[in-house]
């Protein structure tokens, strides 16, 4: 039995196809990135989200990653010209290794725009360091002159489970009370869409309409890996990722999110299709590019450190299996705590806002004032930490330190926040007698946060 | 053999199909203008109530008042005693009152020029308005902190009833030797205000329907933007400036000198509820006119229909803040100096309001207020 299982892993393992499909994907990555980058320079928000802000939010363990002023814009002109090596290919392991270091320090100067997709990216870009992505089309294989021909199937299939997780996961996510029984918050944001032609002022408005697309999200979350897994039914399942991706490009500002995801979907096509792709390729490079002619071709391509790979990328699945289900680690409403929240494709399921006034005790004198957001947060920031704990400790310690830069001995920080939760009346978030400044940043369960007193049943 | 070519057609399709759904998808944006025949809510009716029942309304109301005021001061400047200075401060309050209802539309021609400050930043600034009359020199255009301190309606506040630690001896100062110079400086900021005030109204002439028409949802559609505007009415310039910052919720210690019309001394209460008015009657769709319930944030909310009792408790919440505010002495400084703890009260029933108007309602109605439009998941 054991030994059936071993040669079946092995017979797995030997597994081959074609070495087009990565270094296709490979250049439809880099290209991807490199526009996604460039729109976000073009937006300004760069200026806006890095340089701008006199403080910014820290992931915990990551608070040495802050943005460099102006020197800021050179990590992105790192990370663009990163996409471009990546794109033709040319000192391929060097720039995929430059781009994930460049975009997750990116990711990690500001939670305040943490983006599940971003954090995708980072996933997939550590992937990709360790996967032959330059032996075909690439400048790599014509200055090595030579290209392999194929390549471990496993290469392609652990991009494609990284993809499967992210679907199922989110599907997962979406099987709880609000989502599948009180339509929420899809209500609120397809009712706002009103504006949409054809389908905003009737259809959008509908009850129904909530919940056939909540349902079906959900349906469609759980079941596209399976659609694009097996080959009768993938045309189909791919039609549905196109159909469903611009569909949320229209109703949602999610940006790159859609395309980012019909791309990484096309891995799950065989050989034939990347072999369209290269033929197309091909002829358009044909009319500027020179032919070198001496191309040697290795039929038996063997990855370096095959095995080490194979042990390091297991360990990469099992964290990306366990960390989604971190959350039960915490007592109380994930949607409401967002306690183990993020890193957990957990998206689009909470409609949220908050206030949080805070008041800074002075204990010496016993006076007391209140804090001005507009003075030290963007509006951005301003509303991303209203319902956010974590943002709300830790801009309470900046608080208490800057006042106590300001001469206050003892300065105190106390918070009045209230969230509303998917069209619920707000609450009050943090308990208003505890003294922030006081409380330690961990991971440890934040016993200041108030209950919501209501359970979301689910996932 | 035939495996691959079953896969070839296969792969027609999908070509076909995404050039179909493309083909689709981009069609989308050119089909505008589709005539209306929803059963919804119609954000262009409640745009159209906005302006024409409440905004212009308001506008027209108080550019008679200020021209009220104009006449009153040509008849000081020409003939300058005791009861055309009464007459002009009756003037003055009239319009400052009904100026309570517009300071909010912060929008076009008001956000372009400043109006709000321009016409309502207090305290006064008394030096720079002396060197001002001293010198002779002003000129009330740029756009700083000083210059929006030295006129409009605090100003005023100032010339009619604060040079002169006894009002009734302000009339001296437009008596005595200097008096022009006095008199000057009167005709020129009540001047500037007619002048910015007929820019507001004649803006609003002209882009009545462009404001009814932008019913999208984006951060510069009409609705975000008027809503935006009128939280943050609510918050700063009622419950901070009003009452919050003199009452010392910001500092450590209370700053009485802060109020609105200081020097008349017996107004703030007055104008803060006239204020809060405006904004219940914004809320509810009420015009300057009649007390009916039109097309309004309390309506669409209705529409919205969240089953959380949000659209009351707004109301009640507006309600709870007025008998807060009427039980203040009518001069804040006094209430301030004598029990502080009444003004807090106040304030925090205002911030009650404003956690449900920013929190609940901007959530629930889903009006994307940001000016930063960063993607979100």
């Amino acid at each position: 039995m054991i030994l059936k299982i071993q040669s079946r892993i092995i017979s797995y393992l030997n597994k081959k196809c074609s070495s087009l499909n990565l270094s296709i994907f490979r250049i439809g990555f880099g290209a991807l990135m490199f526009f996604s980058l460039l729109r976000f320079w073009y937006k300004g928000w760069i200026e806006l989200l890095y340089i701008k802000p006199k403080f910014h939010f820290s992931y915990y363990g990551f608070e040495w990653v802050k943005p460099l002023n102006e020197y800021t814009y050179l990590i992105f002109l790192i990370c663009i010209i990163s996409t471009v090596l990546l794109a033709i290919g040319y000192k391929y392991r060097i720039s995929i290794i430059v781009f994930f270091l460049s975009f997750t320090y990116i990711e990690l100067m500001d939670k305040t725009t943490y983006l599940n997709h971003y954090y995708f990216i980072s996933c997939l870009s550590f992937l990709m360091i360790f996967l032959p992505a330059n032996l075909n089309l690439s400048i790599d294989s014509k200055i090595q002159k030579k290209k392999a021909l194929y390549i471990p199937q496993w290469s392609v299939d652990c991009i494609k489970l990284l993809v499967s997780i992210v679907f199922i996961y989110a599907g997962l996510a979406k099987l709880n009370s609000d989502w599948l029984f009180n339509a929420m918050p899809l209500k609120i944001w397809l009712i706002s869409k009103y504006d949409i032609p054809i389908i905003g002022e009737y259809i959008l408005q509908q009850n129904w309409t909530h919940y056939i697309m909540s349902w079906g999200g959900m349906f469609y979350d759980l079941s596209i890996p399976f659609l694009l897994i097996f080959s009768r039914t993938r045309i189909i399942g791919f039609v549905f990722v196109i159909i469903f991706h611009l569909f949320t490009a229209i109703l949602f500002p999610i940006g790159m999110f859609p395309y980012i995801m019909i791309f990484s979907c096309i891995l799950f096509f065989h050989d034939n299709f990347f072999k369209k792709i290269s033929n197309i390729i091909k002829k358009i490079l044909k009319k500027v590019y020179i032919k070198t002619k001496l191309i040697e071709v290795e039929k038996n391509y063997k990855i370096q450190n095959e095995k080490k790979i194979i042990y390091i990328l297991l360990v990469f699945f099992i964290l990306q299996l366990i960390i989604p289900f971190r959350h039960i680690l915490y007592d109380g409403e994930l949607l409401w705590k967002e306690e183990g929240y993020r890193f957990s494709w957990r998206v689009m399921l909470t409609e949220k806002k908050g206030t949080a006034i805070f008041k800074l005790v002075d204990r010496t004198t016993n006076t007391s004032f209140l804090i001005n957001n507009d003075e030290h947060l963007t509006e951005f920031q301003e509303k991303q930490m209203s319902f956010q704990s974590d943002f709300i400790l830790e801009y309470a310690h900046y608080l208490g330190n800057y006042y106590k830069n300001k001469g206050i001995k003892k300065p105190e920080v106390y918070v009045d926040a209230f969230v509303t939760l998917n069209g619920r009346k707000s609450k009050r978030y943090i308990d208003s007698k505890t003294n922030l400044y006081e409380i330690k940043r961990s991971l440890k369960s934040k016993e200041w946060i108030l209950n919501l007193d209501e359970e979301i049943y689910g996932f | 053999m035939p495996y691959l070519y079953k896969n070839s057609t296969n792969m027609k399709i999908t070509f076909r199909s995404i050039l179909l759904i493309s083909v689709l998808y981009f069609s989308c944006g050119d089909s505008a203008d589709i005539p209306s025949t929803n059963d919804g809510f119609d954000r262009s009716i409640l745009l159209s109530n906005i302006s024409n029942n409440i905004i212009i309304p308001s506008y027209n109301n108080f550019d008679i008042k200020i021209n009220e005021l104009k006449l009153a001061k040509d008849q000081f400047i020409s003939n300058p005693n005791q009861s055309n200075i009464n007459e002009m401060r009756n003037k003055w309050l009239n319009s400052y009152r009904s100026f309570q209802y517009v300071e909010m539309f912060n929008i076009g021609k008001s956000e372009e020029i400043n109006f709000h400050k321009r016409m309502n930043t207090y305290p006064t600034n008394t030096t720079i308005i002396n060197n001002n009359i001293d010198n002779l020199m002003y000129d009330f255009t740029a756009d700083n902190y000083s210059n929006y301190s030295s006129q409009g309606f605090p100003a005023l506040d100032y010339l009619l009833y604060g040079l002169d630690v006894d009002s009734n001896n302000v009339i001296n100062y437009y008596l005595g030797s200097e008096s022009s110079k006095y008199l000057n400086y009167l005709n020129a900021i009540i001047t500037e205000m007619v002048v910015n005030t007929e820019l507001v109204k004649n803006y609003w002439a002209n882009n009545n329907l462009s404001f009814i028409t932008s019913s999208g949802n984006t951060s510069t559609s009409s609705l975000n933007k008027i809503t935006n505007d009128f939280i943050y009415y609510y918050e700063k310039g009622l419950r901070a400036n009003k009452i919050g910052i003199p009452a010392g919720v910001y500092s450590n210690s209370t700053i009485p000198n802060n109020v609105e019309g200081l020097y008349r001394s017996d107004i703030s209460k007055n104008l803060s509820l006239h204020a809060l008015d405006a904004c219940d009657r914004f809320y509810h769709g009420k015009s300057l006119l009649d007390d009916s319930l039109r097309t309004s944030l309390y309506s669409y909310l209705e529409y919205i229909d969240l089953d959380n009792g949000l659209k009351d408790d707004i109301s009640l919440s507006f309600q709870n803040s007025k008998n807060k505010i009427e039980i203040l002495n009518n001069n804040f400084s006094e209430q301030i100096t004598t029990d502080n703890i009444k003004m807090l009260e106040a304030f925090d029933a205002l911030q009650s309001t404003v956690v449900l108007l920013k929190t609940d309602m901007l959530s629930n109605l889903n009006i994307n207020v940001d000016y930063v439009d960063a993607d979100g998941d």
